[in-house]
């Protein structure tokens, strides 16, 4: 599925149907794509991987998350899959490291392919789900072509097959962003990765015991976005 | 540490209920613990003032508390005030505890992990207390409305509680009090395209929730309304709720909806629990008052509780006794999957006793030998006539030779060098030798007979070696040989862990301990608010992060700093106490038991069967030694006969011949 992923962990192993047969329940599914490219050194980075851990921690911690909140990891620069979609439970550390450029355009190509084939899996397996959310976090502008993924996140919007969301940290270019992203992109409060992921384990557990409809139910970005 | 409202509050008869601790936050309001003598109940205190609809409902469902409601519900018990005569601000419930949602309990992953012990039998129980539960409610002329997987709680014995009591449905009257929340996967298709939930509900909506768990929980957490959907577009389950697309139903094919890959069907469930279950998930069943009631629901569940029976082969299977065979084993078997657990082992066979069984099979030994030596002819002299021509032949034979010996005696001596005269001479040999005789016809008659009987035998002996030989006994038995390695590897890494677990219980312990212990209580004077946010940003949080590692990695501290923090570290180290009671914790076995209990069971089942197959194959072995004999003896008494038959025509040299030449070309076969 990975072709040119440069790597992919080891002890990664793909879900096969006997987890659905274990855990029936709807899927939630979320994809981080995560920009890391050199920019993001120190302690941006070092603020991201800290709220992603208290991210899958507060999934842990709460039971119908665990099973419903499917998690996937995709970071840029270059493009690699950390973790496919799973639930908290197998969470592992992502550590990830800001090293090269930031190919915006193939990450959200790459993600947008991972949601397809995930959604498959869910069709086959029988197994409800709710509409996936995206979310872009970035600190810069794109390095690659990111006009045809921009087009292929207005489609996935209107087709209702995603929900796309982009936060912009420090110096992100804003003005791209609002071009990628149907809905408005928002600027990240200094580095308050832990803030924006608290809020968003909150925003997954609440949506993951409503109604698997259409509604999109975030609450207002507060407490961490720039307003 | 949650803030305790320090002000007492009125119950009805104003009397004063002092709060204790915060025990759940929910979205309207909080639940605290009290402090005797009330320690029985809890409060519930909302956040908002609540409208005079609200209040009236809970003074009226205080007012109708009973002990049935209250075995079934965390039901309001009194209300609450904040001075006496004033509005309504929450109530008073009986506290609730060693209890936990119906997911858990539907869910594999969760039941295997909480309720360990849980069999199919556990399952039917908590349904059929699930609808026990309904049917109290409804004869009260309450409504739950908002049915979900978090308000129904569930304990060890199955028992069964309702919380969340204060968003039921009340009648007073011709007044009505709402329901007003509901979730999409347990709200019946008739109202699931409703705006909101500002509407009367039934006891029918209701029992289309019952109905939902009722399914979960008997098919392993499968929503009923989830399959495999053939159409393009998604297939969100409130919309196949909507649409009537009961997956397991037996209209399902028109629905264009199968159910999912490694489920079970209607059949494990006997033919009047599938009934009810097609009508409360069809068009028929939105009918009101056309589902099974809760009534229903226990009499039919009741019913099945009687007719469950244990699996033969794995004990922790019941299952529903109008089968010919256990659903699970083959559920299990077809799809990888451990549905249920049995105890606290990740085995359910005791390995010495199953390999008893093993060695208890005696090997059949080598086959017996059959062999043609060992059948003594009986030897028919030939006829006279034969006799005679054999003789006539010999004397032939021996006329040919001299004629040639005389021959070649002449030609050496080139006495005779007429070619004419050794051509006639050669004729002559020629003719003598191959005049066939009278018992030509005979010879062939028996050279037939012999090569039918060899061909025989070498058939019956091949198959008495292949089928009364031990060679499938021995290669089985070394395939179970090598399942208990495997076995025996899979338990000494589980008990490794097991040890592991044991070894790691203090410092576990002890991390616990100092992660709970936040920087922000670090008492070191010389940590600023500015040292403690770097050391923050650093990911440096809780005393169980003051590692020298961790701390050299801060620029900021100076060495005397970093000690000062060290030392901090080891005072709270001191205040820690090792609680040797503490087991390992049961999160951690079932971690383990989890990893392990999937990789021995196919091993397990294998050599379960293994030495089944074993007994089967030595029984088979045995009974083709008896029942082959005879016929595998009779070939070998004919092929020894008809070489005895041949005998004399052996004797003669162009036998002799034949049988050099054979003994060439065929080596070594037919030896045995």
């Amino acid at each position: 599925m990975s072709d040119n992923t440069p790597y992919m962990l080891p002890d990664q192993q793909p879900l096969g149907a006997v987890t659905f047969a274990e855990n029936p329940e709807p899927r939630c599914p979320c994809l981080l794509l995560l920009d890391t490219s050199g920019s993001m050194a120190g302690q941006p980075i070092a603020e991201l991987n800290a709220g992603i851990r208290e991210f899958y921690n507060e999934l842990q911690n709460d039971s119908l998350a665990i099973k419903r909140v499917e998690v996937a990891l995709l970071s840029f620069g270059p493009v690699r899959i950390i973790s496919e979609f799973n639930t908290a439970e197998c969470f592992f550390d992502p550590e990830l490291e800001a090293v090269g450029d930031t190919p915006m355009g193939e990450a959200i190509r790459k993600g947008i392919e991972l949601i397809k084939t995930r959604k498959e899996q869910y069709r086959a397996n029988g197994i409800s789900f709710y509409r996936p959310w995206i979310f872009l976090i970035t600190d810069g502008a794109p390095t690659d072509n990111w006009q045809a993924a921009a087009a292929m996140v207005r489609e996935g919007e209107e087709a209702k097959s995603f929900a796309f969301f982009a936060i912009g940290v420090a110096k992100a270019d804003m003005k791209i962003l609002r071009q990628i992203s149907v809905r408005d992109p928002v600027k990240l409060q200094g580095l308050k990765f832990r803030e924006f992921f608290q809020w968003l384990s909150n925003s997954m557990k609440s949506a993951s015991r409503s109604n698997p409809g259409d509604r999109i139910q975030l609450a207002p970005p507060i407490g961490w976005s720039e307003i | 540490m949650a803030s305790v409202p320090l002000r007492p509050f009125f119950d009805s008869t104003g009397t004063r209920i002092h709060l204790g601790r915060k025990i759940g936050s929910g979205g309207e309001g909080d639940v605290y613990e009290i402090v005797p003598p009330h320690g029985n109940s809890v409060a519930k205190i909302y956040h908002k003032p609540l409208d005079l609809q609200k209040q009236e409902k809970l003074l009226l469902m205080a007012r109708g508390c009973n002990e049935e409601l209250q075995s079934i519900s965390a039901w309001p018990t009194d209300v609450l005030h904040a001075r006496q005569g004033g509005p309504v601000i929450g109530f008073l419930m009986p506290k609730i505890s060693d209890y936990e949602p119906v997911h858990k309990v539907y869910g594999p992953t969760h039941r295997k992990e909480h309720f360990p012990h849980a069999d199919w039998r556990f399952l039917v129980r908590t349904s059929k207390n699930l609808a026990a539960a309904f049917f109290v409610l409804h004869k009260f002329g309450y409504v739950i409305g908002d049915v979900n997987e978090g308000n129904i709680l569930v304990n060890k014995t199955a028992c069964v509680r309702l919380i969340d009591c204060d968003s039921f449905q009340v009648r007073s009257g011709d007044r009505l009090y709402y329901c007003e929340v509901g979730v999409a996967q347990f709200t019946p298709p008739e109202i699931q395209n409703s705006k909101h939930f500002r509407m009367e509900r039934t006891p029918n909506h209701d029992n289309f929730g019952l109905s939902i768990l009722i399914f979960q929980l008997l098919f392993f957490g499968r929503h009923p309304y989830s399959g495999v959907y053939a159409g393009k577009e998604d297939m969100p389950i409130e919309k196949a709720i909507a649409e009537f697309r009961f997956a397991y139903g037996k209209n399902s094919p028109l629905k264009s909806i199968a159910p999912p890959p490694n489920s079970v069907g209607l059949s494990v469930v006997p033919g009047e629990v599938a009934a009810f279950f097609e009508r409360a998930f069809s068009e028929t069943g939105a009918q009101d008052g056309s589902r099974p009631s809760a009534g229903d629901w226990w009499n039919a569940l009741e019913a099945l509780e009687t007719r469950i029976r244990q699996c033969s082969a794995d004990s922790v299977h019941s299952y529903y006794s109008g089968l010919a065979a256990c659903p699970w084993c083959r559920l299990e078997e077809n799809s990888g999957l451990l549905l249920f657990l049995s105890a606290d082992q990740i085995s359910k066979i005791d390995l010495r006793r199953e390999w008893q069984k093993v060695e208890a099979i005696a090997s059949p030994g080598p086959v017996p030998q059959i062999s043609p030596g060992h059948f003594i002819p009986h030897r028919v002299a030939l006829a006279k006539d034969f006799e005679r021509s054999l003789d006539y032949r010999s004397i032939r034979q021996v006329a040919g030779m001299v004629i040639i010996a005389i021959c070649t005696v002449l030609a050496l001596g080139e006495i005779l060098t007429d070619y004419f005269i050794f051509l006639l001479a050669g004729i002559l040999v020629a003719v003598l030798f191959l005049y066939p005789g009278d018992a030509a016809e005979e010879k062939r008659r028996r050279r037939k007979a012999l090569d039918s009987a060899r061909y025989l035998w070498e058939l019956g002996n091949r198959k008495w070696t292949q089928e009364a030989g031990d060679t499938a006994f021995r290669a089985r038995q070394n395939q179970l040989r090598e399942l208990k390695w495997k076995y025996e590897s899979i338990d000494r890494e589980y008990r490794a862990g097991l040890l592991f677990l044991e070894r790691m219980r203090k410092e576990r312990q002890q991390r616990t301990f100092l992660e709970r212990c936040s920087i922000d209580t670090c008492t070191v004077p010389r940590l600023t608010p500015g040292l403690r946010d770097t050391l923050k940003y650093a990911g440096i949080r809780t005393a169980a992060d003051f590692t020298q590692d961790r701390l050299s990695g801060v620029p900021q501290l100076d060495n005397t700093l970093a000690n000062e923090l060290l030392a901090w570290r080891e005072k709270m180290e001191r205040n820690f106490l090792f609680d040797p009671s503490r087991g390992i914790e049961q999160s951690d076995l079932q971690t383990l038991i989890r990893k392990y209990q999937p990789q021995i069971k196919p091993v397990e089942r294998e050599l379960v069967q293994g030495t089944q197959a074993l007994r089967r194959i030595q029984e088979d072995i045995i009974k083709k030694r008896i029942t082959l004999r005879p016929a595998v003896e009779k070939r070998a008494r004919e092929l020894a006969q008809a070489e005895a038959d041949f005998e004399v025509f052996s004797r003669t040299p162009e036998e002799m011949i034949r049988r050099e030449i054979e003994g060439i070309i065929r080596p070594q076969k037919n030896r045995r």
